[in-house]
Formats: structure tokens, C-alpha cells, sequence
């Protein structure tokens, strides 16, 4: 009891000195750093709409960047071509999305596995096209600059208060999600897609509310993109940005929320920073990727659970509380880096412990 | 099994929002951060280079980062008191790697000059950030989208050794024309850089009465053309118009001699279809005795050109393309302005204003200027290839258009209430008669 107390109180504690550090970032690195740290909250929260599905569902989508292009081109048009004030074009960008995102997901609610990364991978696709081709309304191969900062967000430190702020709130709200009947009933999907069913879950309607909620997540990366570059073009709507995405996450950890700010921060940090003193820094990314999935196939934060924290929680005696933060990652990591996600069996072999904890189980009956 | 209760998180969640808060407030108290410092360098002048080294376009890039080393290396780093620090970062052909990387050589570097980088996006981007940013000066040698110094012209990136898309095919349009063409078909990449030279073809040869019959756009890394050559009939048209850019124009040169339109059908192609960093890898004859237009011409006999060709084989051991003669012209006119400055670049509209209005008697490219658009006015080669006595395939001068503006020989306002060229807008119903 008492271990058990402590080691929630040391999370907290870790969270709230992480959350100080980064407020006080701007003041303690220049300012180079503080625009990476700007990108990689970021892309940190694009890997985590990415992850959401991935991670938590199983779901693994290639499309994702469609809906920063979305969100990041409606922002752009409706604010350098329509003249809207700001606000107003921001919420028009994400409606946008939103919308976009629950056309996508109809059309995919009864894909699984192959059939689904392909789907997510054409509807990417047709958005990139969209932006590379329709060059009266977006501009074409060379996009669109000029898209506003609001006004109190003009210095590159202001701009990263404003994202740690967003990224900050939308990453609570998807915490909550992920513990809400949804995100239970998600990896319900992620473990046996076909057992649910029959206990009367609507799995075509959770793939569409998660893929919608997850596009939106991805469309705030988008507008937050789009106002931080100035800037937006095709490169970031190409499905390569998906597939970064992607890796983030898992080389961060999917399944967890903090894998994918630390994937997005050790890709952008490689690709941004080393590359000035490394030409070699894409075999570089290539090795630790090689590295990650070889050795710590549940991902950084995963390796770090396994290797450190789960340990310390034993030393402590808060045995039950280590096993179910392995247990956490590992099973999202079977699922996803192994490739068994197409959910036609039964749950993964390798996936060691059911992932939905036993108290909640009554919360997760969902209509 | 779990001990943590609802209430329990409740609280913590209060007291770790209230710990972050009291945190806030502290730092806020503090002010707003900074560098600290930094400030101009009394002596050097730091220049920060955006090549893209990496990348689908890093073959282009490093012969970018060759010609402007080369500048400084035969002429000497320092001009007018003022000694140049370069530093190089890649911009790996992304318009978003390139505002990063453009951001750390400003802030970390303290870089007051920016060059490069190479895509009309990566222009575009980092033209984009230079509004923003109106300390910075840029130098634009090789991103030629037609709007850079047209519609969308930005004040402090400078286009210095920097050329138009559409301008050398402008006169390529009117020779077809003289030639007699009547009909003939367009072949270009599928994205803007094809548009705005597909445009400045068909533009001025419909202008004299000429037709295109059809316009063809290969999508960028095409690698078989057969399907869009194959649609070319010789009895039907008088010739041909082709750009093509990187990897793909060997394909093309491929292509149309193995189709057997080589000798069959005249062509005429633009600057990157025959440019050296293609001709370079081509061991056969495919290309010998085609044509193109084009800003830079590798053979051409001028001491400027031929002292700068030399220079490259000897350090290089290959022949250059135009972007090593764009970034070393660059450094040329870098030279000239800070000279005529006498190494004083504290006044930031002297400095803009000297740079813009930089004349180069003579360059690698020949003769070089700015419009009042920030448009340069030079040289316009046709060119032919052929090999030299060394057995290398070099681009020959047959005729030159000098004082070439990008406005061709329309009048600028009019030119610029026309939209840029696009796969719609191709300039062939205008001027209408």
C-alpha cells in the first residue's frame, strides 16, 4: 500500500518536474534549441494522434499527415486567399479535418490489418495529390507562405509557450480518452477484434470515433505547423511525414503517451542537429531505429520501463504496480512492431498480460 | 490491486497543477528570454550556406557548395577588411528541414547572410521567413521559381548569380517560330518548375502564330519516358519542346534516342535537360548535336567562363553546372557589393540597395544585372552538345540573346496582371492579337 502510494507519487513528481523543466526551457538553452523543442511538441503530438490508433488500437495508419495538410492548408487558404481573422480560420481549418477525417474513417471502418494501412495509406495519397496538384488553391509544389502567428505568439518563445500550452491540454485529453470507455474498448480491438462482437460492441462505430478523433489530433499538429513554419507544402502532407510519424511512435513506445514526445524529440534532434556535424546522420536515424526494435522493441520509454523503473518499483516493494507498467507497453509493442495487427486471431502470444486493468473493467460497457 | 485511488489522483493533480503554476509565475517573473549578446561581428561577416547535400537532389547541391568554395578559394576570403565565415548546413531538399536549418544558422551561428537553397519550395520557405525576418539578407543563386521576383517578390532575397525558370525559354519559343515550326508538341515535369518553362515556350511561339498541338507533363522521377514519347507522331508536328530535370534527364535522352526520334524530329530542350551534372554520367553519343536554351554554357568562350571552368576541373576533376556557376557568381557579387561598400554592411538599406544594384561586366554566366523587380538580365544561350578534344560532352554556344529580361519583350505590367504559368495558364491566348 504505502509502496504503491509512493511510487504514483514519484510519477507525479517526475511529471511535475518535466513540466517545470519545460517551462523553464526558454531560459535555459538558446534559442536553436528551444525551436526544436517547439518542433518536437510538435510532432510529438502527430505521433501521438498516430499512436492512439497504433498504440492503443492496433490501428496502424500511413495517412496521418493527410489530415495535417487538412488542417494546415485550410488554415493557410482561409488566412493568406479568403482574408478570415485568425480564430475563425483556425476553427475552420480543424472543422475541415474533422470532417475529412470521418469521410476517411467510413471508408475504412471494416478494414483490418494489411487492407487498413493500405486504405489510410491511399487517403494520404489523395490529400498529398491534392496539394501537389491543384496549384490554383494551394499553391502546388511550392505551397503556401505567409500563414499568420497570432499576435501573441510572434517571438520563437512565445510561439513555444503557446505549443507547450496546446500540446499540453490535447495531451491530457487524450490521456482521458485513452482511459475512457473508448480507448478501453480501442484496445479491446488492438487484442481481439473478433471476440467483440459478440459481447456487443459496435467495432465499425469505435474505428470511426477513434480514427476522427485521432485526424483531429493530427489537424492541431497541422495548424501549429503550418502558423510555426509560416509555411505550409506538399513535403509535409507526403506520406513520408506519416511514416516519420510512425517511427516516432515506436521508437519512442507505442502504447504509452510519453513515447511519443521522446521518439519525436530524438528524431528531430538527429535530423536537425546532428546533421550539421554528421553527413551520415540518416544511417545514423537508420541504426538507432535498427537498434530500438531489436533490443527494446517496446521503444524507449518501454526499455526504460523494463530496465529502470519497473526495478526501482520492485526495490521499493510495489511489485504489482512494476508488472502492470510492463505489462503496459509491451503489449501495445506485440501488437504493432511485431506486425500482428490485423486482429483476425485470437490476442498475441507474445502479448503478456490482458492490457485493460481489472477495476475498470464495468466502466468499459459501452452501447 | 491498484492503491491509486480517485480521490488520491485528485489531489495530486491539484498540487502538481498548483506546483506548475507557482513555477510559471516564477520564470515569468524573470522576463523574457533571450540570447543574450550576439550582436554584429565587428570583423567577420558570417554567412550561413543552405545547400542541400543530402537527399533527392544532393548531386545538384554539393556542385552548389563546390562553386561557392571555389569563389572564395581562388579570390581569398577576405574582401574589403572584412573576413568571410561560411557555414554550411544541409537542407536535404525540404522546404521544412531548410526554415530549421535557416534558424539555426541565424540564432546559434548568428549568421547575418543567407544562400541558397536550391528547390523553388525551399525558396519559397525560406523567402518566406526573410519577410519575417528583415535583418537577415538572402542571396538566391539558384531557386528560380518565375513569382520569386514577379509576384511574390521579397525585398532582402536577393537573386545575385540567380536566374527565371521561364526566361531562357522565352527566346527558345521565338527561334522555334523563326525555324519556321508550326505545331509542336510540349513535354515537361509535372510540377511547377515544368509549368513555368512549358509557359514561357508556348507564350512566345503562339505569339507568332505558332500552335501546341498538345502539352505532355511527366511526373518527377520518371524513369521510362516511352509512354509519353510515344505519343509524338514525326508527320504530325515540326518539332519539339522538352524540360526535363535531375534523374530524370537521362531517361529522357535515353528515351529519345532509343525511340529513334533522334535525327527524325527536331527538339529543342531547356537548361537542366542537357546541363552537365546529366552530361556528366552520359558515356554514349545520345546526346551529341541536340540542342537547348539556357543561362549557362559550360563551353562558351569568354575568359570569365573559361577561367571559372578550368578552376573547377582542376579542383573538382569534372566539368561544372550552372549551380556551381550560380553559387560562384554569388560569391561574386558578394565581393563586388562589400567592396563598393568598403566592408560597411551596418546600414541594412545600403547594403540591400548596393546588392540589388551590383553589374557584373562579366561572369560565368556572362554580363549580369537586376531588373527594377529584382529580375536578373543576362545571357541567353542556345546551346549544342558536342564533345570537346578531351572527349568530355560539353554545351557549345551557337547563338546568344543578350540583355535577356524576364519579361521577355512584353511590357512588365502587363506581363504581371497575367497569372504565374501553371498547367492552365500557359500564356497561349495572350497577348490576344
Amino acid at each position: 500500500m504505502t509502496a504503491s502510494g509512493w511510487a504514483s507519487r514519484a510519477r507525479w513528481i517526475a511529471l511535475g518536474i518535466t513540466l517545470v523543466l519545460l517551462a523553464a526551457l526558454p531560459y535555459l538553452v538558446s534559442s536553436f534549441v528551444v525551436n526544436l523543442a517547439t518542433q518536437a511538441l510538435i510532432f510529438g503530438l502527430f505521433a501521438l494522434s498516430i499512436n492512439l490508433l497504433a498504440g492503443y488500437g492496433g490501428l496502424i495508419t500511413l495517412g496521418q499527415a493527410g489530415f495535417i495538410g487538412i488542417a494546415g492548408y485550410g488554415l493557410a487558404i482561409l488566412t493568406t486567399q479568403e482574408g478570415w481573422p485568425l480564430g475563425a480560420a483556425i476553427a475552420g481549418g480543424l472543422v475541415l479535418c474533422v470532417l475529412a477525417a470521418a469521410f476517411f474513417g467510413l471508408l475504412l471502418v471494416r478494414a483490418r490489418g494489411t487492407y487498413f494501412v493500405m486504405i489510410t495509406l491511399a487517403e494520404g495519397m489523395v490529400v498529398w495529390g491534392i496539394a501537389q496538384r491543384w496549384q490554383e488553391l494551394t499553391g502546388g509544389e511550392n505551397g503556401i507562405t505567409g500563414v499568420p502567428k497570432p499576435g501573441f505568439a510572434q517571438e520563437y518563445w512565445e510561439f513555444y509557450y503557446l505549443a507547450l500550452v496546446v500540446v499540453a491540454a490535447c495531451t491530457v485529453l487524450i490521456a482521458r480518452i485513452v482511459r475512457s470507455p473508448l480507448g478501453l474498448s480501442l484496445k479491446g480491438i488492438r487484442e481481439a477484434e473478433d471476440r467483440l462482437p459478440p459481447l456487443g460492441y459496435d467495432v465499425a462505430l469505435h474505428k470511426l470515433v477513434s480514427f476522427t478523433i485521432s485526424g483531429f489530433f493530427a489537424g492541431v499538429a497541422g495548424v501549429l505547423l503550418a502558423m510555426y513554419n509560416s509555411f505550409i507544402g506538399p513535403s509535409d502532407v507526403f506520406f513520408l511525414t506519416s511514416a516519420e510519424g510512425l517511427l516516432m511512435s515506436i521508437l519512442g513506445g507505442v502504447g504509452t503517451l510519453t513515447g511519443a514526445f521522446v521518439g519525436a524529440g530524438v528524431v528531430i534532434y538527429i535530423q536537425n542537429d546532428v546533421s550539421s556535424w554528421l553527413e551520415r546522420w540518416q544511417t545514423l536515424l537508420g541504426v538507432v531505429f535498427v537498434l530500438v526494435v531489436l533490443f527494446a522493441p517496446d521503444g524507449i520509454v518501454g526499455a526504460w520501463t523494463r530496465y529502470v523503473w519497473a526495478p526501482l518499483l520492485r526495490r521499493v516493494g510495489a511489485a504489482d504496480a512494476a508488472a502492470a507498467a510492463e505489462a503496459a507497453t509491451s503489449a501495445a509493442s506485440a501488437a504493432v512492431v511485431s506486425g500482428d495487427a490485423d486482429g483476425a486471431g485470437p490476442a498475441p502470444v507474445t502479448a503478456p498480460a490482458p492490457a485493460p486493468p481489472a477495476p475498470h473493467r464495468e466502466e468499459a460497457r459501452s452501447p | 490491486m491498484s492503491c491509486t485511488s480517485p480521490r488520491l489522483t485528485r489531489r495530486a493533480t491539484t498540487r502538481l497543477a498548483l506546483g506548475v503554476a507557482l513555477a510559471t509565475a516564477a520564470i515569468a517573473g524573470c522576463g523574457a528570454p533571450g540570447d543574450g549578446g550576439g550582436g554584429d561581428a565587428e570583423g567577420d561577416l558570417k554567412v550561413g550556406t543552405l545547400f542541400p547535400t543530402s537527399g533527392t537532389v544532393a548531386a545538384a547541391g554539393t556542385d552548389m557548395l563546390r562553386g561557392w568554395r571555389l569563389w572564395w578559394k581562388l579570390n581569398g576570403s577576405t574582401v574589403a577588411g572584412r573576413k568571410i565565415v561560411s557555414t554550411q548546413e544541409d537542407t536535404a531538399g525540404d522546404p521544412t528541414v531548410t526554415l530549421t536549418k535557416a534558424r539555426k544558422l541565424v540564432q546559434q551561428d548568428q549568421s547575418k547572410l543567407l544562400v541558397g537553397p536550391l528547390l523553388a519550395n525551399e525558396a519559397y520557405a525560406l523567402a518566406g521567413y526573410l519577410q519575417q525576418n528583415k535583418e537577415i539578407v538572402g542571396l538566391n543563386p539558384v531557386g528560380s521559381s518565375d513569382d520569386l521576383s514577379q509576384r511574390k517578390r521579397v525585398n532582402n532575397y536577393v537573386k545575385a548569380g540567380g536566374w527565371v525558370s521561364s526566361a531562357p525559354a522565352h527566346p527558345a519559343g521565338d527561334w522555334a517560330a523563326d525555324r519556321g515550326w508550326k505545331r509542336v508538341i510540349t513535354l515537361c515535369s509535372d510540377y511547377a518548375f515544368g509549368y513555368e518553362n512549358c509557359g514561357g515556350f508556348t507564350n512566345t511561339f503562339t505569339d507568332r502564330g505558332g500552335r501546341v498541338v498538345k502539352q505532355l507533363y511527366a511526373p518527377i522521377g520518371t524513369s521510362d519516358y516511352s509512354s509519353y514519347l510515344s505519343q509524338i507522331d514525326p508527320d504530325e508536328v515540326d518539332g519539339v519542346f522538352v524540360q526535363s530535370v535531375g534523374a530524370d534527364s537521362p531517361n529522357f535522352i535515353k528515351g529519345w534516342a532509343d525511340l529513334g526520334l533522334k535525327g527524325k524530329v527536331p527538339l529543342i530542350a531547356n537548361e537542366t535537360t542537357f546541363e552537365q551534372s546529366t552530361l556528366r554520367g552520359i558515356k554514349n553519343d545520345d546526346p551529341v548535336g541536340l540542342q537547348s536554351f539556357g543561362h549557362f554554357a559550360e563551353g562558351r568562350e569568354s575568359a570569365a567562363t573559361q577561367k571559372f571552368v578550368s578552376a573547377f576541373k582542376k579542383e573538382y576533376g569534372t566539368l561544372p553546372s550552372y549551380y556551381a556557376c550560380a553559387t560562384y557568381t554569388a560569391g561574386q557579387w558578394l565581393t563586388t557589393a562589400l567592396n563598393q561598400l568598403k566592408g560597411d554592411t551596418s546600414d541594412q538599406q545600403k547594403f540591400l540597395s548596393t546588392l540589388t544594384g551590383v553589374r557584373l561586366d562579366d561572369s560565368c554566366f556572362g554580363p549580369l544585372s537586376l531588373d527594377r523587380y529584382g529580375g536578373p538580365v543576362g545571357n541567353v544561350y542556345l546551346r549544342k552538345v558536342v564533345r570537346n578534344e578531351q572527349g568530355e560532352l560539353v554545351n557549345r554556344v551557337e547563338r546568344t540573346y543578350r540583355n535577356v529580361s524576364q519579361f521577355w519583350k512584353y511590357n512588365p505590367q502587363q506581363f504581371l496582371a497575367q497569372p504565374v504559368y501553371s498547367r492552365k495558364y500557359q500564356g497561349a491566348d495572350w497577348p490576344s492579337g
